[in-house]
């Protein structure tokens, strides 16, 4: 239950800045709480167009990450919040406390890795099936599956080291303590998935 | 009697036209747009809210922070 008048309401939105600026290396956008008592009200959800190849940082500390289509390299973000990437293209480094991560990543060239890391949450990672790519997969409390052809170099219950199509120069790092739900990807996309055991 | 109610009425009235004005500005919508220099990067630092990008074929960024 919130509490407070709209006037409060009103104010905390003033103190909230939104800054998009030119950078050297394209454009940075940051959201400024200018505190009052040392709260932090109010929140800023940002809906943002890019063109395709663009290289994207993103980085929010409460609410979900979501990316569509977009060529590049990629690092993203949340503390609480899930992160989901759909009909991507080129690295991909992805990071979350509490929420799950689900990469669908239409083209990988050599070189270009993956990394994919929450505590809370499960991971489902989608690839093309001519991936060739060394394997490092970890799990504390969940499972490992995967719909692709992977040779396995060493594997239990909860680690998997192995490749997709005899190896390569691309590395997928996956790792997750409590992975909860089971997702099968669909269509041509085969992936890596956990489910709690 | 009537005239007691109209005002009431009037009151009301009064009353909801401006908790609607105030409750418009309770949420604050803007939009930007930048030109997009061959390969760019785009950083978005964010404490409370979510983040959604989405790519289009055109060569500029469009921004639509929404605060709440």
């Amino acid at each position: 239950m919130k509490t407070g008048s709209l006037g409060d309401r009103t104010d905390a939105l003033d103190r909230i800045e939104v800054v998009i600026q030119e950078s050297t290396t394209g454009v940075l956008v940051k959201t400024i709480h200018h505190r009052k008592w040392g709260s932090s009200n109010g929140r800023v959800s940002y809906a943002i167009k890019v063109p395709r190849d663009a290289d994207l940082r993103i980085r929010t500390t409460n609410g979900r990450v979501i990316t569509d289509g977009v060529n590049g390299n990629h690092g993203l973000r949340s503390v609480n919040g899930s992160i989901s990437a759909e009909r991507m293209a080129g690295s991909m480094k992805t990071r979350t406390t509490n929420g799950s991560i689900d990469i669908e990543l239409t083209r990988l060239n050599a070189n270009e890795d993956i990394n994919l890391k929450t505590v809370n949450g499960s991971i489902v990672l989608s690839l093309p099936e001519a991936t060739t790519a060394d394997l490092d997969v970890t799990t504390a409390n969940g499972r490992i599956r995967s719909d692709l052809p992977v040779t396995i170099g060493t594997a239990s219950k909860r680690k998997l080291h192995g490749t997709l199509n005899g190896g390569g120069d691309t590395r997928v790092r996956v790792s997750t303590v409590n992975g909860q739900r089971q997702h099968l990807p669909a269509g041509r996309f085969t992936g890596l998935f956990y489910r709690r055991a | 009697m009537r005239c007691y109610l109209t005002q009431v009425i009037t009151a009301f009235a009064a009353l909801a036209f401006a908790n609607a004005a105030t409750a418009g500005k309770a949420t604050e919508e803007i939009e930007d747009t930048l030109p997009f220099n061959s390969r760019s990067t785009l950083e978005v630092n964010n404490v409370n809210g979510s983040i959604e990008v989405t790519a289009w074929d055109r060569a500029r960024f469009t921004f639509t922070p929404k605060k709440s």
